[in-house]
């Protein structure tokens, strides 16, 4: 996934310069925490600051990165690398073209589903799915790899599935729980309009 | 392209958020890389390198960090990639020579990233579905996965320092949110996150929320607020659909991630943790799993050896400065015994504690004159396999846990771990606590 922050953070180049043209958006805050007291000063010696560390972390970085690339093929064989690279490739598709995608619609789906429910219900309903499906992210390859592993009792020895049924139970019933109280508190709350604050 | 940033605008898309996500992750990022190197070295240590024999359990702490540390990176990743995902569609695509290298560094960053954990993870299942080798490739990466972080880190900088801390303003919003009533329901928060100070250019900034008025960058894209067509009628049908309150959405995902992160990390941590073994219920390994109630790496069949282990004419060979010893198993265990409590701590990550009884390694290498600055070097029976010979330097010869074990857990040695005799030190990686032992040798003055 190519991600990029317009602006004066995404080119080092510009950064070098004295003073960075568009660097507005990073601004405000800096000087913004520092007018109290004497803010000109301090937030140009933090602009310098900041700039002579990215120039550091940029020379530290390419540094490692390229030592790690002479590492990768000193040791690894070209035909290993490109299934390497295909790996690296097929995990940002995998990523941004389907993980996210489903995981927006789903969320769009939930709200237009759920439009006479409170927003809390909504982010809990979220939560517990999201919780869930990050588990199974990591438990799902043990029942794959059982398939695999070889003849060792002490490997992969529990009952991952049956766990995992039990783990989602667990999960709804404490999430459903969770979203019905916190529903009925929002319709108490909005039949007495006195108590605004909880 | 600005429409589905816009599209995908959201309380928690924040460069906040990004922040205090990415300082996490970062540190998870350097633990693992710390955790790995040491574990690495003591694998493969240069000619220079000592370790510490203390404590005991070092390396199974180092590299049950790793493991643990490594898994949390799932959530914390995920969550990462979530914040940031509309700067995909940044418009243009590209502004620069520097920022096409900036895109590509942070292209390879999220793929090699998501690779690194993923085989990481795999790995400690013994399932390897890749076509590349998994040690070097995991170490190569790890180095060019802190270089990117470092040029990431670098590159961000001025965002960072802007939102290390949480902003007065934010905090004064928080606030207004809640004498507005939290529970309010939808609708009723679409408005503050498009007061939001920074400017609309930066994709990061939540200023493109839904059912907000035109702004200039839609105007200069299409010369008017919205696209016609299909796409029009499916921003439509997204800008229709109701917002969370930005505070119960922050809230919500900081509390998602955090209980995936406590649930994925609790409930496997176990296998190396013993507080936390009541609720190992998915880690790859438990503990008290295995022959005489320790886990087994590689088994006896694996490594070939049942044929040799068991041959009545087994001796352990004993080499140092021209005097060669051998001993059956009857003559080690009329030496002195020493028991040692010491744990089996795998790279995998999971690690066991156990009673071991044998003869002490100082007492076979002082048997063949061996100096006290002698390093030695470990055979295996296995005829094949990365860690048939391995090197033991003098710190834990000459450390009095260092043990030729004959006896585990009160029983004779069984064969999976490593029968007649096998090495057992404080604070080695298991692939280094050599079973099946053959040969132990000299390796210098």
């Amino acid at each position: 996934m190519s991600v990029t922050t317009p602006g004066p953070a995404a080119q080092p180049r510009s950064t070098r310069t004295t003073d960075v043209p568009g660097s507005t958006t990073s601004r405000p805050t800096t000087s913004g925490r520092a007018t109290d007291a004497h803010g000109p000063a301090l937030s140009a010696g933090v602009g310098r600051a900041i700039r002579y560390g990215q120039i550091t972390l940029l020379a530290v970085g390419l540094a490692l990165l390229a030592w790690g690339a002479y590492v990768m093929f000193d040791t690894v064989r070209l035909p290993r690398i490109t299934g390497l690279a295909i790996w690296i490739v097929a995990a940002i598709i995998l990523h941004d073209a389907i993980l996210a995608p489903v995981l927006f619609g789903a969320g769009l789906l939930l709200r237009r589903a759920g439009q006479k429910v409170p927003g809390t219900v909504i982010a809990v309903v979220q939560g517990t799915l999201v919780v869930g499906s990050m588990v199974s992210l990591i438990v799902v390859p043990i029942l794959v790899a059982q398939n695999f592993t070889p003849n060792n009792p002490s490997i992969l020895p529990l009952n991952y599935g049956l766990n995992l049924g039990i783990f989602w139970l667990v999960l709804l019933l404490l999430g459903s729980g969770l979203s019905v109280w916190l529903y009925l508190r929002a319709r108490r709350a909005n039949e007495r309009p006195s108590s605004s604050q909880d | 392209m600005y429409e589905a940033q816009r599209a995908l605008a959201s309380p928690v898309r924040t460069p906040r958020m990004a922040t205090v996500i990415g300082r996490l992750l970062g540190a998870a990022f350097l633990v693992c890389f710390g955790t790995g190197l040491y574990s690495h070295f003591l694998q493969d240590p240069l000619p220079w390198m000592r370790f510490a024999t203390r404590p005991e359990f070092l390396y199974q702490f180092t590299q049950g960090t790793h493991i643990v540390a490594g898994i949390l990176c799932f959530p914390l990743l995920l969550a990462k990639l979530y914040v940031i995902f509309p700067a995909l569609f940044a418009w243009p695509p590209v502004k620069s020579f520097a920022n096409v290298l900036e895109r590509a560094s942070i292209a390879l960053f999220v793929g090699a990233s998501l690779v690194q954990i993923t085989i990481g993870l795999v790995n400690t299942y013994q399932w390897y579905p890749w076509p590349f080798p998994f040690r070097q490739v995991h170490f190569a990466l790890g180095w060019v996965l802190i270089g990117l972080l470092a040029i990431h880190i670098g590159v961000k900088l001025p965002i960072i320092v802007a939102n290390w801390r949480k902003k007065a303003d934010a905090a004064s919003r928080d606030d207004d949110d809640v004498d507005g009533g939290s529970a309010g329901g939808p609708g009723s928060e679409l408005a503050p996150t498009a007061a939001h100070s920074l400017t609309p250019t930066d994709h990061l900034v939540d200023a493109a929320s839904p059912n907000r008025a035109a702004n200039p960058e839609e105007v200069r894209l299409w010369g008017t607020t919205r696209p016609g067509g299909i796409t029009g009628r499916i921003i439509n049908y997204i800008d229709s659909t109701p917002a969370l309150p930005s505070r119960v959405s922050r809230r919500g995902f900081l509390a998602t991630i955090g209980v995936s992160a406590v649930a994925i990390g609790g409930l496997t941590a176990g296998q190396t943790f013993a507080p936390l073994d009541a609720v190992n219920v998915f880690g790859p390994r438990k503990k008290g799993v295995g022959q005489q109630g320790v886990p087994v790496n590689r088994t006896s069949k694996q490594a070939k050896v049942a044929g040799l282990a068991t041959d009545s004419t087994w001796v352990l060979t004993v080499v140092a400065a021209g005097t060669e010893l051998t001993f059956t198993r009857a003559e080690l265990e009329a030496m002195p015994q020493t028991e040692v409590t010491l744990p089996i701590a795998c790279v995998e990550g999971w690690s066991q504690m156990a009673v071991w009884r044998g003869v002490r390694m100082m007492d076979l290498a002082d048997a063949v004159g061996a100096t006290p600055q002698t390093s030695f070097r470990l055979t295996s029976l296995e005829e094949r396999g990365s860690f048939r010979m391995t090197d033991m330097g003098r710190e834990y010869v000459r450390d009095p846990l260092t043990l030729v074990a004959l006896e585990l857990n009160g029983e004779t040695l069984d064969l999976e771990h490593g029968y007649p005799a096998r090495m057992i030190a404080p604070g080695r990686p298991g692939v280094l606590q050599t079973k099946w032992l053959s040969r132990i040798e000299a390796m210098d003055a």
